[in-house]
């Protein structure tokens, strides 16, 4: 199935760009404006040069072929090869995502477990309300709402860029705190309600019940019974928070400056730069893909009933 | 559950010391650790230039080809215009001037332009930039078809060491110049060859244009340092540069996309100067203390399809009842806060072939709506091309008062693929908005732009027979004052029969912290100004 998926995203990748109204070296040319002239024969050969004189049907399987090498192909306006804008950019895109996944997922489902645990308290209305928050609110405008007050007024955070924590680990982390706020926020959201409401289910059913009148230590009863099962669906939503990071990395490494996958594929859309973002949405497609295989793996250790079943 | 609460309670304290350790007063700069401070190194006693100090710049785009002129862009070009310089180079009174040549002459008799390069100058690879550099750049140029008017183009002969002769055919151009002196970036020959390999005779090609894509090796002020793609270039000064050594010690350019945080960063002191701030930016940075430098003005302006054999816009009065339907003055003040003028001609007032006298179409909603009438306008609804950003405000202006004659218009926004696609390769429908500026002469910059062989050609505008004619014949000018005359009269005739339909004249400007100075009136970002901009210290 996942084969499946993957191969009908590139067919529907490849198809979306070649109906994009304009021709990638019409666009190039036109932002060669004023460095010279590109006459016919320029243009024919950078077409050839491209594989662009190809029916789409024969780039489609040009490329794809030099997928199954380890060839993504080459870019129209980076002049460089594919893999080596990747290789450049994932690593970047990756750190800010972990760091947003796991810290996303940490504090979500604390969140929620406090929040059912306290159900009507203050701290549960708290947890709501900044829930909606979370799940409301536009990634682009919280990224220039931190700038504005982490960044301009109080200065303690630089306002955009990114360094590699192997050259400066605190710069790194000043420069990645923002960003990582952004981009978890929505997921981190996500997974409050859904842990809350799934905790409180689970709270309700009788074995739980029975926890608590055998007079276990809440402890025990929340982790080896609630918690347990409750994170079925949970877990579920771990897997969609991956395309959530991939999806919001796009806004934020744009507002942010940082020169990851999201900034890449955001360039080569309006340059039309087919084979990167052909192959950065394959890229990224694939992992989500692998990464929901996790999961629905996960649940079997999860829920013996799935292992047996 | 009280444990669990400790944990993230704990946590939570951890991330807050981790945050407020963030805030130490440490230097807040997103430029790597072995970049140079912004303090400059020497104290001033007197006010004056000072050496050293990294000024940082913000700039849109990133470069994505440094050194391989064959794939760059202009907007390549201008970031590296501190390390990559030309024969010939406008001063700072936009006058074209030997720069790498020491003189240059035509022979019109022999149909020759003779240079003489200056002696000494070196690439910042420490190979010598001599008439064979020279001649293998031209090589390069000519047989990739990268400078214009290439149907003169006969060959180029080495003299010896400083000297070469251009030899061209048909008739004097004063376009030659700009073509082939001004236009093409000088690179580093040696640096390019020994790259594919130590063995010039050797030399793999393809591995030299890999290397090229991400170095550069030119004559200018400042030389290469340490290049991360999409975010940040640093050029350090260049010790050796034979027009004097430069002020700064590095230029530290980050590449911002987006304009609000670039904003901020100009605000928050995080950078020194930001090329190409809209003007709603340049206001509220003026206000914040910041300086505005004005740079080359450029006019805003509707370009009608005349290309196509079946356009409306081949009739006159139709052409003339969108001009008269515009609030010229209006616009200019409504969109640019008082830095923008109404233009009655497409050449900015001040620059040559701008007539003073010339009346243009003012705004008379009456007359529009005749003209309208008279050219018979169907009713169809037009389209009105933008690219998408800052002009998008402009062309809803246009849209609203070409409604309010009767002439239906749709506002078509176009990202920057379908635009450039559209504007220099499968054209428009209607009307685009486009700008035309002026750097150096009129003449120059109509023929780059709109002459009859320019750089590269609008797909859907271009000279109409008669003004083609005065077009070929105003390159044959020597003198001066015929230049002036017949860019003058070209002018004058696409206003006459609204060919263009000017809309705006803008002030395009830098802005700059109240720290960055120049010893030089005019600040445009080229090679030989990098060289004389200085840092006061903090």
């Amino acid at each position: 199935m996942a084969v499946i998926i993957v191969i009908l995203v590139t067919i529907m990748v490849f198809s979306a760009m070649r109906l994009l109204p304009g021709d990638p070296l019409e666009i190039f040319i036109g932002q060669s404006a004023g460095m010279g002239q590109m006459t016919e024969d320029v243009k024919e050969q950078l077409r050839h040069e491209y594989g662009l004189d190809k029916s789409p049907v024969i780039q489609y399987f040009d490329w794809i072929g030099g997928v199954l090498r380890g060839d993504l192909g080459r870019s129209i306006t980076y002049r460089d090869s594919v893999g080596t804008l990747m290789a450049e950019r994932f690593p970047i895109t990756l750190h800010i995502g972990l760091v947003a996944f796991v810290l996303g997922n940490i504090i979500g489902i604390a969140m929620g477990i406090i929040a059912a645990l306290r159900r009507g308290s203050w701290m549960d209305s708290l947890v709501t309300m900044l829930s909606y928050i979370g799940i409301s609110i536009p990634v682009f405008w919280l990224g220039f709402l931190l700038m504005y007050v982490f960044g301009f007024h109080l200065k303690w955070l630089p306002i955009s860029g990114y360094v590699s924590p192997f050259d400066d680990f605190w710069l790194s982390t000043k420069h990645i705190i923002m960003p990582v706020i952004c981009i978890m926020i929505t997921g981190l959201a996500v997974i409050a309600r859904q842990t809350r409401s799934s905790v409180l289910e689970v709270s309700q059913q009788d074995y739980v019940r029975t926890a608590w009148s055998k007079g276990l230590p809440e402890r025990a009863v929340v982790a080896k019974h609630i918690l347990k099962n409750s994170l079925i669906p949970v877990v579920t939503l771990l897997g969609i928070g991956i395309g959530i990071i991939f999806g919001g990395s796009v806004l934020v490494e744009q507002v942010f400056a940082i020169p990851g996958i999201g900034r890449l594929l955001v360039t080569s859309v309006f340059q039309q730069d087919y084979v990167v973002v052909q192959s950065g949405v394959l890229v990224i497609s694939f992992i989500v893909i692998m990464s929901n295989l996790i999961v629905d793996i996960s649940y079997a250790w999860l829920d013996p009933r799935i292992r047996y079943g | 559950m009280k444990r669990l609460l400790l944990i993230i309670l704990s946590v939570v304290v951890i991330s807050a010391l981790v945050f407020v350790g963030c805030g130490e007063p440490e230097e807040t700069t997103t430029a790597p650790t072995t970049v140079p401070t912004t303090t400059p190194t020497t104290q001033p006693t007197t006010p004056g230039p000072v050496s050293g100090g990294t000024v940082r710049v913000i700039n849109a785009s990133g470069v994505n080809v440094m050194g391989y002129s064959l794939e760059q862009t202009p907007w390549d070009l201008f970031v590296l215009l501190c390390a990559v310089e030309k024969l010939v180079e406008y001063d700072e009174n936009q006058e074209l001037v030997p720069h790498l040549a020491e003189s240059y002459s035509f022979n019109e008799a022999a149909k020759t332009i003779s240079v003489k390069m200056r002696e000494g100058i070196r690439f910042h690879d420490g190979s010598d930039c001599d008439a064979d550099a020279i001649a293998w750049n031209f090589e390069h140029q000519v047989m990739n078809q990268r400078i214009g008017y290439l149907d003169q183009w006969d060959s180029l002969e080495v003299i010896d060491k400083y000297n070469f002769i251009i030899h061209y055919t048909g008739d004097y151009n004063n376009q030659l110049t700009v073509a082939w002196l001004w236009s093409p970036p000088i690179y580093s020959k040696m640096a390019f060859i020994t790259a594919g390999g130590t063995i010039p005779e050797n030399s793999d090609i393809e591995k030299s244009k890999d290397w090229a894509r991400l170095n550069v090796s030119g004559t200018g002020p400042f030389k290469q340092g340490e290049f991360i793609r999409d975010v940040s270039l640093t050029m350090v000064r260049n010790d050796d540069y034979w027009g004097g050594t430069p002020y700064l010690d590095a230029i530290h350019y980050l590449f911002i996309p987006d304009p609000v945080t670039a904003n901020l960063k100009m605000q928050a002191g995080e950078a020194d100067f930001w090329f190409g701030p809209s003007i709603k930016d340049q206001l509220e940075l003026e206000q914040a203390g910041l300086t505005r430098i004005e740079a080359q003005p450029s006019v805003w302006c509707l370009f009608p399809n005349i290309v196509n054999p079946d356009s409306k816009w081949h009739n006159k009065d139709l052409r003339e009842a969108v001009e008269y339907a515009l609030d010229k003055e209006g616009m200019a003040v409504s969109l640019g806060f008082g830095y923008y003028t109404a233009a009655k001609m497409v050449v900015p007032e001040g620059k040559e072939g701008y007539d003073p006298d010339w009346e243009g179409r003012s705004y008379d909603v009456d007359k529009a709506k005749d003209l309208l009438a008279k050219s018979g306008y169907d009713g169809e609804t037009i389209k009105l091309m933008v690219l998408t950003g800052p002009n998008v405000d402009l062309a809803t202006a246009v849209k609203r008062y070409l409604d309010d004659i009767g002439l239906n218009c749709e506002v078509d926004i176009a990202d920057p693929g379908r635009f450039y696609g559209s504007v220099f390769g499968t054209s428009w429908d209607d009307l685009i908005i486009y700008s035309f500026g002026v750097m150096g002469s009129s003449l120059d910059s109509f023929h780059n732009n709109l002459g009859d062989q320019p750089l590269t050609r609008m797909a859907g505008w271009a000279l109409p027979p008669d003004i083609l004619d005065m077009s070929i014949e105003s390159r044959t000018y020597a003198d001066e004052a015929d230049q002036i005359k017949a860019i003058g009269d070209i002018f004058m005739a696409i206003s006459e029969d609204a060919y263009i339909i000017p809309i705006y004249k803008v002030a395009n400007a830098y802005m700059a912290s109240p720290y960055f100075h120049t010893t030089i009136g005019q600040e445009s970002g080229f090679s030989q100004y990098w060289a004389k901009y200085w840092l006061e210290p903090r």
